[in-house]
């Protein structure tokens, strides 16, 4: 059975346990229950867990909590007003509407680079990373600790975080995806269910546009699965292009410009090149520090750079 | 839709009577109290926010037009609310799969009790670690779902979403909620 018909059986399953199908769908609900052993048990575990939830211990409120409010309202302080409270936050579909429109700004781009050495983490800690020493047959695990210790740059935007490492050697993968504050979590669930490590380290632009940026560090199947559910989601928007590296280079730029406030500079190679200027260096490792880049000879496990456009 | 009772407390309110007003807030505190400390893992955030919450209300009352449940209407103001505590209290989104809480909720007492309470502590304590593993989101639909027994529709109105998302978001949630309830049960 395919992922996506299994997920779409399952949100069948657990509409029906809400009691929110019609007669046709209760009864296609009916028949998987009955016919898979699977399915019922998934079914059981739900109803049981939610059963639980609705027994936890009940919280509540002092009786002088009414007079608490009331006070406050008869201190003058509160008057009753004609906005409405809830329509200033930006419904679904308005943000849905302004994620339509980024998409065509957004890429998913890959530029995989494979005959790279293996991870090196050089910064304060001097030690690999766990990545480093990890069998990418086994499933990955959320990662406790930031895999590269931290830099403070004097000149990095407010709010920002950067990786320090040394030796440029290149983007492995970069993906932008859209997303707004739900898309964010369902991304967080996504990866958390395709296991992906997520690193500690990110940094947020002051642009309008509003990209955040964290590495991740993924084999291309948990990868390749997570965009795939992130696609059926629709508060996520993913979108994919082939880049050439001349394409890297203007997408970089274009980075540089709105987003992530570097100095635009032209990358001819994806390693230093041996006879750089100081002035070519520097910039290189600007570029290193804010792209969160390292080295890897692992094709299986690759380290990414996930930009997300919050659309804030 | 609004009962009756309640729209008759909202015109009164608005007309001036404040022990109008304390009648619904009597009515809905403990209910969106206990929403909101699952949601928020913080009683004292929860009260906070509860209050918040009633007083936004109070000056907005002349915006709720009826169309749908007066705890509904009140429970978005509060959700919205909330978020945005839980956004201030970490100012980015945190992707780092570390708890978004400020500090642990108070579980439940594990100490010496005969052995079905402890049995059924040890059960609440571990829905509750559970709980506070998932994202806020996640937790927030299925308390609304099973806790507070919305449908969907007055979950999609508090949480904003279409339809269909409250669905699929039901849905993985409940597999993440099985999922760590499963991998906590392992580890005792």
């Amino acid at each position: 059975m395919s992922d996506d018909l299994k997920t779409k059986n399952e949100q069948l399953l657990s509409a029906y346990l809400d009691g929110e199908l019609n007669a046709a769908d209760m009864e296609r609900a009916k028949t998987l229950i009955d016919g898979n052993q699977e399915y019922a048990k998934l079914v059981a575990d739900w109803k049981s867990n939610g059963g639980s939830i609705a027994e936890l211990p009940k919280y509540k409120l002092s009786g002088s909590f009414v007079d608490k409010v009331i006070s406050q309202i008869g201190s003058g302080k509160v008057t009753t007003k004609t906005s409405d409270p809830v329509a200033h936050s930006a419904s679904w579909k308005t943000g849905l509407a302004s994620l339509v429109a980024l998409a065509a700004m957004l890429l998913l781009t890959l530029f995989v680079f494979p005959s790279q050495p293996k991870p090196t983490v050089v910064g304060d800690s001097g030690t690999s990373p766990e990545s480093a020493t990890h069998d990418s047959t086994e499933p990955l695990e959320m990662l406790s600790q930031p895999m590269y210790s931290r830099a403070k740059d004097p000149n990095a935007p407010a709010n920002s975080e950067m990786v320090a490492t040394s030796g440029f050697k290149g983007v492995q993968q970069m993906i932008q995806i859209s997303a707004d504050a739900n898309g964010l979590r369902d991304l967080e669930d996504v990866f958390r269910k395709n296991e992906i490590k997520i690193s500690e380290q990110r940094f947020d632009s002051k642009s309008e546009s509003g990209f955040e940026s964290i590495f991740i560090v993924s084999t291309a199947s948990q990868m390749k699965k997570a965009i795939a559910d992130l696609k059926r989601d629709s508060t996520i928007d993913v979108q994919a292009v082939s880049l050439t590296p001349q394409t890297v280079n203007e997408t970089m730029n274009r980075r540089n410009a709105t987003a992530m406030q570097l100095t635009p500079v032209v990358l001819k190679t994806n390693e230093r090149p041996a006879s750089a200027t100081p002035e070519e260096i520097k910039e290189f490792e600007r570029i290193d520090h804010w792209f969160g880049l390292t080295e890897s000879n692992d094709s299986e496990l690759v380290p990414y750079l996930l930009i997300i456009n919050t659309a804030r | 839709m609004a009962d009756q009772d309640d729209q008759q407390l909202i015109r009164s309110s608005i007309a001036g009577h404040k022990e109008a007003f304390g009648q619904l807030v009597l009515k809905y505190k403990d209910r969106l109290f206990n929403g909101m400390v699952q949601i928020l893992r913080s009683e004292a955030e929860a009260e906070d926010v509860v209050q918040d919450a009633f007083l936004l209300a109070f000056t907005k009352l002349e915006t709720f037009k009826g169309n749908s449940a007066f705890f509904t209407w009140l429970y978005r103001i509060a959700y919205n609310v909330a978020v945005t505590r839980i956004r201030r209290r970490k100012p980015t989104v945190s992707l780092s799969g570390k708890s978004e809480n400020s500090g642990p909720m108070d579980f439940a007492d594990t100490g010496p009790a005969p052995g079905d309470r402890i049995e059924q502590q040890e059960k609440v304590y571990q829905l509750n670690k559970a709980l506070e593993r998932l994202s806020t989101e996640h937790r927030a639909i299925l308390v609304l779902r099973e806790m507070d027994d919305l449908d969907y529709d007055a979950i999609s109105e508090i949480l904003d979403l279409p339809i269909g998302t409250v669905r699929s978001r039901l849905h993985r949630a409940r597999n993440h909620l099985r999922e760590h309830l499963e991998a906590i049960i392992k580890q005792t």
